[in-house]
């Protein structure tokens, strides 16, 4: 075959295993849709954890639902960073990648996912397919990766499965989960311990099957392949555990005494749902999904009126139809917490894909003056956490609280410490005490905005719910005096939280040349990249938020100590030097926009929607272009 | 088959919905507990607490000094209402921590078996007492001269809706040969469920006067009924009799129609007593009631509750014509004869 790559087609002859001894590698799985690829990088990334290296996953998902097989678009899988220490972030470029096909494989080329010298292990039914289409396209697609400097083991995977399974489709994912557990020496038992668990649902018999073409795939890499991957493991010291984002939020809401959580499919959200499912089963509670996002939303905020815990779960287009049941929500003061995982945008957007887009929809999407909490995730960890913040502020505030996830967050999987459960997390019973006489449904303390919140069922507590203007009483009432202090205590309520947070903490020195600013699923990368800067003798520290409305206190004075502040975001900025754009017109990040508005900082951003995670290296760059340009006459 | 059953296996067999309802209370307790903590104690108290429930996501991001300062929950309670409260909860651990005791009630020969199911419920109310007193005491209502008698006992009377869906299983002794249970149709409902046990009963039917539409009702002698009981969503009660007893269940979850409802596994025949002033006519009201309800089960369908009645070897309505002339010592025609042997 006359490429420019190095294609192996015959398995290496092999003086000697030759071990790649590293503290970090990122590999990938490819297929199309459908061939099990993420299933695969799911179980690798899982055993890996457990074995106590630190693990990022990355689902590698195209944005159709069942895209044309043996597309370059279609490209389904996995990406798996592993290290000895933790991983916070997806990483740069892909140093090993197993492809069922050379369309994956060049979808991953193109997008620039393969680094240089990248090991590539591919199924060897194609270069002499009998259609001879698909040997053309095998041709030009090694042509067209000429010179990246690639190296290409073709592994007859159809062919060894074929000797376990009669659909070798269906089987390719556990064989090429073999060759990586001996790439990697993994431990085999955990291996078949976690396939049994995967298969266990559907036979005996199919998780047998798999568990056979796992050490059919096992056998074969320890026969034929030249090299392997040595990267330490340290076992922690605490118990963990290894979960996604999605799953993290179902399992936070569950330890937050929620009770409720409506919903209408949606991705990335709905695996939320998926897992609390099974939860609601075994610990109690109510999984309901509605005939729509709208009416999701009306019944988690008519529970919560109820004196149930109750939260919604919805991404960008579920959030803007959302958009009027939150406002009765807000004026109402019924607590609610609302989930979006957020994905490329507008409209239907990039379904499947990460972006931070929905910001400034979230703190300022609403009609009228509607003040509420966002809040912002940074890590799979805190994706679980959050939801018991969530719900105490939202309680204690009578407030919306939303919670702004990621694709990132969502797909990605990452060991954490176990958390300990406490049971102050959990709400308390309703109060159901006769209330005392004289109290009102808003009786507003003036100097906060706060109020007591009755209960339906409460002796004493009847009164009229109403989304219209109302004064303490519940009366609806149009005068202005009323709907100016009405609006005064909801806002109030924003302020006084604002003063209970506490300023973000600087990753790095508190002062410099360069403070970068991020929120949400970035927070790996940022602090990656930034290490990386420092340790080239760059002056740049970061922070990275939580609280995005109210923001943190003490901003200001934070970014009066560095020489510029620059926020890192995956939603989109006009670059100052594209044409026409001038620092009139200038479309900036989204929290760029909001921190210049709060702070009157001249807040520069860097922004990219690839629809992936941003890599720490690509930040890095940016680093040193901008503080190249600051230093520059 | 067994012939008797002991407390403890009916206790056992109800320890489902007893456990429901200890855990209920120990919620109660627990809660109480927390009330009562952070009204008495320390402003770092307050604050260590407002840490807690703001999760690790909270720590470091939210003071819980000033969150703890601005969300009082609730205002501190009166030196009264705080006495109320801890007196409460004294009440509701002594039911989790107390053992069964409270959910057996013996009756003695002669005794009527409704006033002393009544009784032993009004004991297990003052649960709800307590929980009421909770509530006057956190809502600045409670007056110990008006509420105090809540801890005592709270009869069923007046337990409420929410009350009643969450009462307790009991196991009922009954010594006497002659239980007296009609007035237990007044306290059958909710989530009562009371297995009944009584192995010196001479009445063929005791149960049949509380057949009713939404309520479980079976008599026999088997430990399955009490399984029955205990998975049935209604309120019901069960008698573990003598094995010549008659033998039936009347479950609401059959159907709307009693002949859906009612299965009569075997019909006791207890001859008739030629010494009047020794007829119990209370068991032969019950036996002629149980009668009654299988001829209405048949009523246009005659045919499918003779087949529920195959053991009787008999059509409900002849069974009903034969007891009826034996009551008026006429001797029976011949075939209803045949057919009630």
């Amino acid at each position: 075959m006359a490429t420019g790559v190095d294609v192996l087609t015959e398995p290496p002859s092999r003086p000697e295993i030759r071990t790649i001894r590293t503290s970090e590698h990122v590999l990938e799985i490819v297929s199309d849709s459908g061939e099990g690829a993420q299933k695969c990088g799911q179980i690798f990334g899982n055993v890996s954890a457990r074995m106590g290296n630190g693990v990022w996953t990355v689902e590698i998902i195209p944005a159709e639902i069942e895209p044309p097989p043996r597309s370059p678009a279609g490209a389904s899988g996995n990406r798996v960073r592993i290290g000895k220490g933790p991983v916070t972030n997806w990483g740069d470029e892909t140093e090993l990648v197993v492809a069922f096909n050379e369309q994956a494989l060049l979808g991953r080329h193109r997008l620039g996912a393969l680094a240089s010298h990248a090991t590539v292990l591919i199924e060897n039914l194609w270069a002499t397919h009998a259609d001879p289409g698909i040997r053309g396209q095998w041709s030009e697609a090694l042509a067209e990766m000429e010179g990246s400097g690639y190296r290409i083991v073709e592994v007859p995977m159809e062919e060894r499965c074929l000797t376990v399974v009669e659909n070798a489709r269906r089987g390719k994912n556990m064989f090429v989960l073999g060759l990586l557990a001996w790439i990697y020496d993994r431990d085999r038992d955990l291996c078949r311990d976690q396939i049994e668990g995967a298969f266990r649902k559907k036979s005996e018999e199919v998780a047998a099957a798999n568990v056979r073409l796992f050490e059919e795939g096992y056998d074969w890499a320890a026969e034929n392949l030249d090299f392997r991957i040595d990267v330490e493991t340290s076992q922690a010291r605490e118990p963990m555990v290894v979960m996604n984002g999605n799953d993290a939020i179902a399992f936070g809401a569950v330890a937050a005494g929620m009770e409720l959580a409506a919903m209408y499919p949606i991705t990335p959200a709905t695996s939320v749902s998926h897992r609390l499912g099974e939860m609601f089963e075994r610990f109690g509670g109510v999984l309901h999904q509605a005939e729509d996002e709208i009416a999701a939303a009306g019944v988690a905020i008519g529970a919560s009126y109820a004196g149930k815990v109750a939260f919604t779960i919805t991404s960008g287009p579920g959030l803007a139809l959302k958009t009027e049941f939150l406002g009765l929500s807000i004026m109402a003061e019924i607590p609610l917490v609302v989930v979006d995982v957020q994905r490329g945008g507008p409209s239907t957007g990039l379904p499947t894909k990460v972006e931070q887009s929905d910001l400034l929809a979230a703190i300022f999407g609403q009609p009228g003056d509607a003040p509420h909490v966002v809040i912002a995730p940074a890590t799979i960890e805190e994706c679980f956490h959050v939801m018991v913040t969530a719900r105490r502020i939202a309680e204690a505030f009578r407030a919306v609280v939303l919670v702004l996830s990621d694709a990132n967050l969502a797909t990605g999987m990452q060991p954490f410490r176990r958390p300990a459960i406490d049971p102050a997390w959990l709400a308390e019973s309703p109060d159901q005490s006769p209330v005392p006489e004289g109290m009102q449904p808003y009786q507003w303390d003036p100097r906060t905005g706060l109020s007591a919140r009755i209960m339906p069922g409460q002796p004493g507590g009847m009164h009229t719910l109403t989304g219209l203007a109302h004064d303490e009483a519940s009366h609806v009432v149009y005068d202005s005096s009323t709907h100016q202090r009405s609006s005064t205590m909801r806002s109030r309520k924003m302020a006084v939280l604002q003063r209970a947070l506490q300023p973000p903490e600087v990753n790095g020195p508190p002062e410099g040349k360069l403070l970068l600013v991020g929120w949400g699923s970035t927070k790996g990368a940022i602090e990656e990249a930034v290490s990386r800067a420092r340790s080239e003798g760059l002056s740049v520290s970061s922070i990275h938020l939580r609280f995005l409305s109210p923001l943190e206190p003490g901003l200001r004075g934070i970014f009066d100590r560095f020489g510029k502040v620059m926020t890192v975001e995956i939603n989109y900025s006009d670059e100052p030097d594209d044409p026409y754009i001038t620092e009139e017109n200038r479309r900036r990040g989204q929290m760029a926009f909001l921190l210049r508005a709060q702070t009157l900082v001249d807040v520069d951003c860097w922004t990219r929607v690839p629809g992936e995670p941003l890599r720490p290296r690509l930040i890095l760059d940016a680093i040193r272009g901008r503080m190249r340009k600051e230093l520059m006459p | 088959m067994q012939s008797e059953i002991s407390t403890e296996a009916a206790l056992a067999a109800l320890e489902q919905p007893r456990t429901l309802f200890l855990s209920a209370v120990a919620d109660l307790v627990g809660e109480l507990g927390r009330l009562l903590v952070q009204d008495r104690d320390s402003e770092q108290g307050r604050e260590q607490r407002s840490a807690a429930s703001l999760g690790a996501f909270g720590a470091g991001r939210v003071d819980a000094r000033r969150f703890a300062a601005l969300i009082s929950d609730r205002p501190v309670l009166p030196p009264a209402a705080l006495e109320a409260l801890g007196r409460a909860r004294a009440v509701l651990s002594a039911i989790v921590t107390g053992g069964p005791e409270p959910f057996v009630v013996v009756v003695g020969p002669g005794e009527d078996v409704a006033v002393a199911v009544g009784a032993g419920l009004a004991r297990l109310g003052r649960v709800f007492g307590a929980a009421r007193v909770a509530a006057l005491a956190r809502a600045g209502a409670y007056r110990s001269s008006e509420h105090a008698s809540l801890l005592e006992a709270l009869p069923f009377a007046r337990w409420n809706r929410g009350e009643r869906a969450l009462a307790p299983p009991l196991v009922v002794r009954v010594e006497g040969p002659r239980p007296r249970l009609s007035g237990l149709a007044d306290l059958l409902n909710g989530a009562v469920k009371i297995a009944l046990l009584a192995p010196a009963s001479e009445s063929p039917a005791p149960l049949a006067l509380l057949v009713s539409p939404g309520v479980f009702v079976a008599q026999g002698s088997s430990l399955d009924l009490l399984e029955r009981l205990r998975s049935s969503p209604a309120p019901g009660i069960v008698a573990i009799l003598p094995e010549r007893s008659s033998r039936f269940v009347h479950d609401p979850a059959g159907g709307d129609k009693l002949r859906d409802r009612l299965t009569v596994e075997y019909l006791s025949d207890v001859p008739p007593d030629d010494s009047r002033s020794r007829r119990d006519f209370r068991a032969d009201e019950e036996q002629a009631q149980l009668a009654l309800l299988i001829a209405a089960a048949s009523g246009g369908s005659a045919n499918g509750q003779v087949e529920r009645v195959e053991d009787l070897r008999s059509d409900p309505a002849g069974l009903l014509a034969a007891w009826l002339l034996r009551e008026a010592s006429l001797p029976p025609p011949v075939d209803a004869r045949a057919g009630a042997a």
